[in-house]
């Protein structure tokens, strides 16, 4: 039995009529024709589906479709500082070689925006436990760590996520 | 996951009542055919396993009632609506300089993603992460009353050596519920029948014969409320959790410890064993042989044995009871040497 | 070297997408009219299948077919193939079972696939997949290589008794029982490289599109070598002739190997999509992905070196069994072979080697090329029994190394391999210098006050890769040949197409390759697009593994790069009057040398298409193609060094730092080399202290299915890595390009537990070191 969902995605109201089944990973990158949120274990271990629900990191893979009722959701596809201009993080990646496959990389910059934006000063430390939750099999963590650091580094220079 | 009713009832009386008009109302919660679903961290997971079948899924996450988010401080202790989130509790003020073996034990769980999504009633009620339960081409009591239990000449490693019967030894992987343990917290319910209260160290059940039936709740019965009373010596307490790895798994071995010490004496102790038994486990005896007397390499050491005197060890798990007591020790040590 | 060019720290032009989100998967393939695939899999790791029942699953709601093996052979689909003959010392081929895509009669291991459903939901398909009823006779399992081996195990397959597929040596047996009868000193050891889950984080998916109409095949999948697949699926699994059959490999997260093979799913998908008349797509779950990719490494191995009485290695033995799983995947045969023993001289002179390897079925996942593919199983060997033989002889690790470096190039081993170039000593400097190595024992002097117990291991590794010259592995068995190809087009108007045969899945290609033609060609990075993946677009190539696209790859680009400049060069000599030997290429032009003359790029490459004034007899056009077959492996070597702390507590190792001093020869893109040393280091650390791929011994059962029981390294279970490169240019290739991307799964892991068991003062510990082990190990100790 279908229900009828209202969410904001990426600042887009959107209304989708969905079974209660469905994994609101599932919704965004089906209903939702956003495939930037990634499937890589759909049990909540690996972190590839991360978003941001009401201003929090979340396993998509774990969100019921239903859950996301009324909820604000913030994708990968909604990162960006201006039409055609990469977000703070997205560009540290790049400047840093932080992707390399660029399967984990959506989750992992989600999780990212969500640490600076409660931390925006974290030591290594910080932000190794932080990306605990979202594993990459390429990379070693290494890059990403320093791009992580990098965004760090220029937010306390006043430019903004 | 296979396709299920939902149901969002806006009140607590409403969710508890959907479940009561169902005929396996009398059911173990766990088997029942409509469960209770918030953060979904754990029910979600099972579901896609095939682990749990339920044709409903009440959904409480948006339940009205306020106390149940609710974080309240006072001079009477601590009250955590049920569906305050772990990240939640986690980073509270009074909980951390008040109760840090509760944040701690929180911090130390899972991912951030999780926690973020968990709620603490459900963390407290979350299931064995044993293999051979989360895999249904296994023999499981717990799953599947009178199957059997493939983990008993199984891949054991994980499994539990207190609390064990002959029909289960699946390890009760909760961390938040040793600190609850070991602050004599207790809990509150609503059900049809009305409201009660009970010690958080009588909601689980033992195994025994009935590794199926978890906690001593209904399937109609709802966790509303988890009350830490007030214990200024609570400051000094500490979850010290060893695990494979740095972050993300279960404990191998946790130890919950509060401690009021006055002049290196111990006055009361409370010590809650995690990762080592079926249940969250109150390491009493330990508890006992302390009281009265100094806290050293020694006198840790001899709670320790007490702790694990009547451990039942698999054939591969065996080292949780030395690695345990170890723990223990370790526990204590790093609680005394707290700056507090 | 330029801002853009070769040796250059550019950002990666592909991670725009990456990061934004933008990347296309197979999985975020859509096709009009596109159903779900899901497979019924043996829960069994043996067993007859007696009957298999449909009707029940054909009723459910969504289902359009379920089909299984009958079906599938009847359409005359071919059975899945090693590509690499191995002959056993006694000369008979390597004994290789049947492996149809879908089981028939037996399955010999969990998750063999026995039939396919179709339908228009995944949750449908997977529903349906439930309800297939088949019926199995159970037959015993066995999934220890030893103890299949053993008389009375059961058998797997008929064409192999006793579960053997081929026993298999190389070196002189005679020499090294002599140099050991008559040595100074003898190190033994039995070592095991533990079984791993290779995990992309991408999990293996496949579309197949039937097209009636033009009665031709598309297959969109997660492969590192689409025209690879192509011919596979073509020539041996008879899915449709090579002209009908168009693969795509779009990004792919991840392949480290497991994405080489062609799998069951991918050419049945295809078949289903014939059968069924709509394109299939199946993507694997994760369960479902640890059960079915082809796993890494799991040998055993008995190994002695001899020394002379200068502790200088006089022979080195070694006796090897490697578990090949259920059945022989298509490179299976060639890792523990030529993959692995002919590296067994490592970085030293060793007179005298013999190997002797046993290939053995199992019931257990087949298991193949890994990240390193047999490197990292010969360096574990070598560099935990060099390691073994300081402590036993009381030298210092480093000094018994260096005293037994090859200084001397060419060199040739007595396993084949005649390396070319290098310089280990220098590595060894640079890592210990890198690392602090003098002060070590200052600093565990110190853990020890804290209570920790600290230790510091190296390993010095060479591998062998850039793989390979075709004509060579056509000698040892292989089926195909091992060059790479490349066509260079420069458009019309002066932008440049590189179709490049090799495939990147994270490996930066449209930026490393971009950068060596702005480089030759003198044009901006931005003007050079690279295309790979697809067998409609770029010419037969033979993929991305075994460190090969740098050194052959771009190698293949080089040469094709060479015909067009000479061509471009002719053109402008011709239209500027001027001497072709005069012709120099600069700041993005074409220059008559000490004139002022010259002409633009894209007014070269318009005068070539527009051909109103060309040299006499010059077809117009300027695109060319070039394949490149590498004459030589080449051999990267370096040296890294682990140092740990240990809490005796817990067992827990925390690595305190990781050195890695690599040579690669020439590198390309700095920032992309640490990437692949760092990711390689990781996934050698993971299987140093955290992986380990269990099963169960009675049933077969796949216990870690899953990440929450087999451990994967997370950021903070690793440290920040110290790299650095040194650069002996390898001879064998024109750009001096070794390789780099195994390296660091090859050299790490007995660099840890070299560390590991120094610090613990216990050599006697298998991978994975978890805490468990550690900890076990020092109360053992304690209670000597």
């Amino acid at each position: 039995m279908k229900r009828l969902v209202s969410m904001t995605v990426n600042g887009e109201e959107i209304e989708l009529a969905i079974p209660p089944y469905r994994t609101l990973l599932d919704v965004l990158r089906n209903e939702g024709r956003l495939t930037g949120t990634k499937k890589g274990c759909d049990v909540g271990d690996c972190g590839a589906c991360t978003v941001i629900m009401d201003g929090s990191p979340v396993n998509s893979c774990l969100v019921l479709g239903i859950e996301a009722e009324g909820a604000t959701i913030e994708t990968i596809e909604g990162q960006h500082a201006g039409p055609d201009l990469p977000h703070l993080i997205q560009e540290k990646f790049m400047d840093h070689g932080g992707a390399q496959c660029g399967f984990c990389t959506p989750g992992i910059i989600m999780m990212t925006k969500a640490l600076l934006k409660e931390n925006p000063n974290p030591t290594e430390s910080e932000v190794r436990f932080a990306i605990a939750g979202n594993i990459c099999r390429c990379t070693g963590y290494a890059k990403i760590v320093d791009a992580v650091l990098a965004a760090a580094e220029d937010l306390r220079k006043g430019r903004t996520l | 996951m296979r396709p299920f009713g939902f149901e969002r009832p806006e009140t607590l009386e409403r969710a508890a009542g959907i479940v009561a008009a169902r005929e396996d109302r009398a059911a173990p919660p766990p088997l029942s055919s409509a469960q209770f679903i918030a953060g979904g961290t754990n029910m979600a997971d099972y579901m896609k396993l095939g682990v749990m079948r339920p044709n409903l899924l009440v959904d409480i996450g948006r339940l009205a009632d306020p106390g149940l988010r609710r974080i309240a401080a006072s001079p009477d202790g601590i009250r955590l609506g049920a569906l305050v989130r772990m990240s939640e509790a986690e980073e509270n003020a009074d909980i951390r300089i008040g109760y840090p073996v509760i944040a701690e034990s929180l911090q130390q769980a899972a991912s951030q993603q999780i926690r973020n999504m968990a709620s603490l009633g459900g963390n407290i009620l979350q299931r064995t992460r044993c293999e051979y339960f989360r895999d249904i081409s296994w023999a499981c009591n717990k799953r599947d009353p009178g199957s059997g239990c493939a983990a008993m000449d199984g891949f054991n490693r994980q499994h539990a050596v207190l609390g064990v019967s002959d029909r289960c030894i699946a390890t009760y992987h909760g961390d938040f519920a040793q600190a609850l343990i070991a602050l004599d917290a207790s809990v509150e319910t609503q059900s049809p029948r009305g409201g009660r209260t009970m010690a958080f160290s009588e909601l689980h059940r033992l195994p025994g014969e009935t590794p199926h039936v978890e906690t001593q709740l209904m399937a109609d019965e709802l966790i509303t409320l988890i009350d830490i009373p007030a214990k200024p010596w609570a400051r000094r307490s500490h979850y010290l959790k060893i695990r494979d790895r740095q972050s993300y798994a279960f404990a191998v071995a946790s130890v919950a410890v509060v401690l009021d010490l006055e002049d290196g004496a111990v006055r009361d102790v409370r010590i809650a064993l995690g990762g080592l038994a079926t249940v969250p486990w109150r390491a009493q005896e330990a508890e006992d042989e302390l009281k009265g007397g100094p806290l050293d390499e020694r006198t840790a050491g001899r709670a320790a044995e007490a702790a694990f005197a009547g451990a039942m060890p698999r054939e591969h798990n065996a080292f949780k009871i030395s690695l345990g007591r170890q723990a223990l020790v370790r526990a204590l040590l790093e609680t005394r040497d707290m700056r507090v | 070297m330029g801002v853009e060019g070769i040796g250059a720290r550019v950002a990666r032009k592909e991670d725009r997408r990456f990061v934004t989100g933008a990347g296309r998967y197979v999985d975020d393939m859509v096709v009009p009219g596109m159903k779900h695939a899901a497979f019924v899999r043996s829960p069994y790791a043996h067993a007859d299948v007696k009957k298999i029942d449909v009707k029940a699953a054909e009723a459910m709601p969504g289902v359009i077919a379920v089909l299984t093996g009958k079906q599938l052979k009847g359409d005359g689909i071919g059975n899945l193939i090693c590509g690499w003959m191995i002959h056993s010392k006694d000369g008979t081929p390597m004994k290789m079972g049947a492996w149809s895509p879908l089981a028939v009669d037996r399955v010999r291991y969990v998750g063999d696939a026995v039939a396919i459903v179709v339908a228009e939901t995944k949750g449908q398909a997977r529903d349906a997949a439930e309800a297939v009823e088949v019926t199995y006779r159970e037959k015993k399992a066995v999934v220890d290589p030893a103890r299949a081996l053993a008389k009375g195990a059961p058998q797997l397959h008929p064409e192999a008794e006793g579960n053997l597929i081929y026993d298999w040596e190389i070196g002189d047996g005679k020499a090294v029982d002599a140099a050991i009868a008559s040595a100074a000193h003898v190190t033994r050891l039995h070592i095991v490289n533990n079984r791993l889950v290779p995990n992309a984080i991408e999990p293996r998916a496949a579309l197949g599109h039937y097209d009636k109409a033009e009665d031709h095949f598309t297959c969109w999948t997660t492969s590192q070598n689409p025209h690879v697949a192509r011919l596979v699926m073509s020539a041996f699994y008879n899915v449709a002739p090579e002209n009908k059959l168009r693969v795509i490999a779009p990004d792919v997260g991840g392949g480290f190997g497991s994405k080489i093979f062609i799998y069951p799913e991918e050419i049945v998908c295809l078949w289903a999509s014939k059968r069924t008349g709509v394109p299939v797509k199946w993507v694997a779950d994760r369960t479902e992905s640890f059960m079915t990719d082809a796993h890494g490494r799991d040998h055993v191995t008995e190994v002695e070196m001899a020394f002379d009485k200068d502790n200088r290695i006089t022979a080195l033995k070694v006796d090897t069994i490697a578990n090949f799983g259920a059945y022989m995947s298509l490179f299976s045969s060639s890792v523990p072979t030529y993959l692995y023993a002919t590296l067994l001289s490592g970085q030293y002179n060793i007179p005298a080697i013999h190997a002797n390897v046993r290939a053995v079925y199992t019931n257990t996942s087949p298991v193949d090329a890994y990240r390193g593919a047999g490197r990292p199983e010969a360096t574990y060997v070598l560099e935990r029994t060099m390691e073994t033989a300081a402590r036993e002889l009381g030298v210092s690790p480093a000094e018994l190394r260096r005293k037994n470096f090859v200084t001397q190039f060419p060199h040739q081993t007595p396993v084949i391999m005649a390396y070319d170039a290098g310089d280990y000593a220098a590595s060894l400097d640079a890592a210990m210098k890198a690392a602090d190595y003098a002060g070590f024992s200052e600093r565990k002097k110190a853990a020890a006050k804290k209570g920790k117990l600290r230790g510091i291991g190296m390993s010095c590794y060479i591998e062998a890769c850039g793989i390979a010259p075709s004509a060579a592995v056509g000698s040892l068995g292989a089926g195909v040949g091992l060059w790479e190809s490349a066509e260079v087009r420069v458009n019309a108007v002066g932008t440049i197409e590189v179709l490049t045969g090799s495939h990147s899945h994270g490996q930066g290609h449209e930026t490393t390759f971009a950068q060596l033609v702005a480089q030759r060609l003198s044009v901006p990075l931005d003007t050079v697009s690279i295309v790979h993946g697809d067998t409609d677009k770029v010419q037969m190539g033979m993929g991305t593994y075994g460190s090969r696209s740098g050194a052959v790859g771009m190698s293949a680009v080089f040469k094709a790069l060479d015909k067009v400049e000479a061509k471009a060069k002719k053109i402008a000599a011709h239209l500027m009057e001027a001497d072709e030997a005069d012709i120099v290429i600069e700041n993005g032009e074409l220059k008559v040398a000490g004139t002022d003359k010259k002409l633009p790029w894209f007014q070269v490459a318009l005068a070539s298409y527009t051909a109103h004034n060309l040299p006499a007899g010059m077809e117009p056009g300027l695109k060319e193609t070039a394949f490149y077959d590498p004459s030589n492996f080449t051999f990267p070597a370096g040296c890294y060094i682990c140092e740990v702390e240990i809490d005796p507590d817990t067992g827990v190792t925390e690595i305190v730092q990781f050195v890695a001093a690599d040579d690669f020869g020439n590198i390309i893109n700095p920032m992309i080399v640490e990437g692949q040393v760092h990711g390689g280091i990781a996934q050698g650390i993971g299987q140093a202290l955290l992986e380990g791929c269990r099963y169960d011994p009675a049933s077969g059962q796949l216990v870690t299915a899953s990440y929450m029981d087999y451990t994967m390294p997370r950021a903070d279970d690793l440290p920040s890595f110290k790299v650095s490169t040194s650069n002996t240019p390898c001879p064998s290739n024109p750009l001096g390009i070794k390789g780099c991307g195994e390296a660091g799964a090859i050299g790490s892991p007995p660099a840890v537990i070299n560390a590991v068991t120094d610090a613990i003062g216990d050599n006697d510990l298998t991978m994975p070191a978890t805490p468990l082990k550690v900890w076990t190990a020092l109360k053992a100790a304690t209670r000597h």
